[in-house]
């Protein structure tokens, strides 16, 4: 009987165990595709109290560095890092965020996370974007109100060749001055 | 005085086609002054698809007052000729400007005030864009998408003296000002609950969608705007978009806006909102639509009233409000008004009590306003604190729990992620700034 019982529950262990894992599936997350896993662990974010936020924003850094995350998934990711996130998630978003292609996202995520590491990530990717992804990040610049922001803003209100370049950035100033 | 002002080619349609003749000769009503004789005012529209087309309609009616449509906006093609057709048939006169890009619209030196129906995430960029270069705005409801967006736009205004109007006419509506007027001279007593009804939101969508090709003529890249980039498909533009997070906020704001701001206005709430908020929702765990399917929120105002919001079964439109008091219960809806002491209805408001100001044309009372340089009956300013109440709703419902709320100072108390919650950042190059 003692058998039968442990067999009875390996059986159900082996079934709860081959149940899909949210954060491994969510790394193969489609624009389009079953976003069952990824509305569970959006459920989890958003939901969060503060203690768990820490833990959440570990699970999603993890998401980003794995080799198969998919674009759908990064976004997603980011998303939620915009919820959850703390000055720790800076190192895992630089480089999305020093690239035009990806930096639109780095910057959904880092806008609203509080902190000196952040105000100098954004600051450091000044240089390193153009066109429509500059003009994001001034504009965050700017809503953040960061002060130490100023010099770089300034300069770029001074000598960039693009109109729309040199408005932003004077507003971005004018914003942080207010 | 004539408007000498170099006129730029208005004519371009998401950046390609040009297509009719010149903007004719127009002369804005500030130049002239506010009492000029011969003054029109000069509008243009931004966005005229669904809600649009109804409002292109109802401002296409208002010769007689003075009111013109001169340049239309949309970044669907066929939609915005459509527009243009039919603005140039009612008036009798050809020239109305069409274009993809809004600011062509919102920096126009010869247009007075703009009219913003575009979908929710582009309300507070178009609004403070025009804002910004001389223009009065109507803004269709929910005034925006988010709490920081609506504090962006109302500081625009304040900043620059702008008229503003929002789009929830249900203060232009007869029913709901009796309604208003009987509960603010305290007809029902003091007042314990108020329980309002919204129409369901969209129930079922599929678990999956498929990216689809781009339709000519229709530019994808502005229609997205500030929005995170996401594939085109069909389904998540026209109308449908309204249950989609990204853009909207499901029948939550786009009814709620509607009978909330009844609710804030009966309790003489409008410069303030509620002290707590806590909701449930029914969110789809897969698919497109991600607004949720089943509403329910309960805000808690520092006088203890409580509001209750709550979504109905189906689709059917319309929504309603009942005010619970001391005397019995008061109901309204664009249907009518009704209550448990029918000898209510037929109360008189006298000279002595407290009078509400009247509009009996939501439009119409834009129009005076911009003349006046009145507030209008929904002022931005008023659709904001409404339209942020939808918000605590929908973030209560996201967060499940019991949020306190400090209406003075615009922040969540104690929940740094529900702060979050107020606002998100724009994609470049859109800014609130």
């Amino acid at each position: 009987m003692a058998k039968e019982n442990n067999s009875a529950q390996a059986a159900r262990n082996a079934v709860f165990n081959r149940a899909p894992e949210p954060w491994q599936e969510v790394v193969r997350l489609e624009y389009g595709g079953d976003g069952t896993f990824a509305s569970a662990i959006e459920q989890a974010v958003r939901g969060a109290s503060a203690a768990e936020c820490a833990e959440l924003e570990k699970r999603l850094v993890g998401v980003l560095a794995e080799e198969k995350c998919t674009r759908a998934a990064r976004d997603f990711v980011c998303r939620m890092l915009a919820l959850a996130g703390s000055e720790a998630c800076v190192p895992a978003l630089v480089p999305l965020l020093r690239d035009s292609q990806t930096a639109d996202m780095a910057r959904l995520a880092l806008e609203p996370i509080p902190g000196a590491a952040v105000d100098a990530a954004l600051r450091d990717a000044l240089p390193e974007l153009r066109g429509e992804a500059l003009l994001g990040l001034i504009g965050t610049l700017g809503l953040r109100r960061n002060p130490a922001a100023v010099p770089a803003l300034e300069t770029l209100k001074n000598s960039s060749a693009d109109a729309a370049m040199r408005e932003a950035a004077a507003r971005a100033i004018t914003f942080i001055g207010q | 005085m004539k408007n000498t002002l170099p006129r730029r080619d208005f004519l371009k349609l998401g950046g390609a086609t040009a297509l009719a003749a010149l903007f004719p000769s127009i002369i804005p009503s500030r130049v002239l002054g506010a009492d000029a004789p011969s003054k029109r005012i000069n509008v243009g529209f931004v966005g005229v698809g669904l809600m649009g087309g109804f409002n292109l309609d109802s401002v296409l009616g208002l010769s007689d007052a003075g009111v013109y449509v001169r340049a239309v906006c949309d970044v669907d093609r066929e939609r915005a000729l459509a527009a243009q057709r039919k603005v140039e048939a009612k008036q009798q006169e050809t020239g109305c400007l069409v274009t993809g890009d809004f600011r062509e619209i919102t920096r126009h030196p010869d247009l007075d005030a703009v009219v913003v129906s575009t979908p929710d995430h582009w309300h507070a960029l178009v609004g403070i864009d025009a804002i910004r270069h001389g223009k009065d705005v109507y803004i269709e409801k929910p005034l925006t998408l988010t709490i920081a967006e609506g504090q962006a736009l109302v500081a625009a205004m304040k900043k620059h003296g702008r008229i503003g109007q929002t789009g929830t006419h249900q203060r232009s509506g007869g029913y709901f000002h009796r309604t208003v007027e009987l509960v603010r001279n305290g007809r029902l007593g003091k007042i314990s609950g108020i329980d309002i009804t919204i129409p369901g939101n969209n129930r079922f969508c599929p678990g999956t969608w498929r990216e689809e090709p781009v339709p000519a003529g229709f530019d994808y890249e502005m229609w997205l705007g500030p929005a995170p980039w996401a594939p085109f498909t069909a389904q998540r533009t026209h109308y449908q978009f309204r249950f989609i997070l990204d853009y909207a906020l499901g029948q939550t704001t786009n009814w709620g806006s509607h009978y909330v701001d009844i609710a804030q206005w009966a309790l003489g709430m409008d410069d303030s909102g509620p002290v707590s908020v806590e909701g449930y929702g029914d969110f789809p765990s897969s698919g497109l639509f991600t607004v949720p399917s089943q509403v329910y929120f309960a805000c808690r105002y520092a006088n203890g009233v409580e509001m209750r919001v709550r979504s109905r079964d189906e689709q059917r439109g319309d929504g309603v409000i009942r005010f619970h008091g001391e005397r019995g219960w008061l109901e309204v809806s664009r249907r009518g008004v009704i209550a448990e002491n029918r000898a209510l209805l037929k109360e008189k408001i006298g000279p002595e009590e407290i009078q509400i100001p009247r509009s009996r044309h939501h439009w119409r009372n834009f129009f005076e306003c911009i003349r006046t340089r009145q507030n209008p009956i929904a002022d931005l300013s008023i659709g904001h604190r409404t339209t942020t109440i939808c918000n605590l709703g929908m973030i209560a419902m996201q967060r499940r729990r019991l949020l306190e709320w400090d209406p003075a100072k615009e922040t969540f108390v104690n929940d740094p992620l529900a702060n979050r919650m107020r606002g998100r950042a724009m994609r470049g190059p859109w800014s609130l700034l």
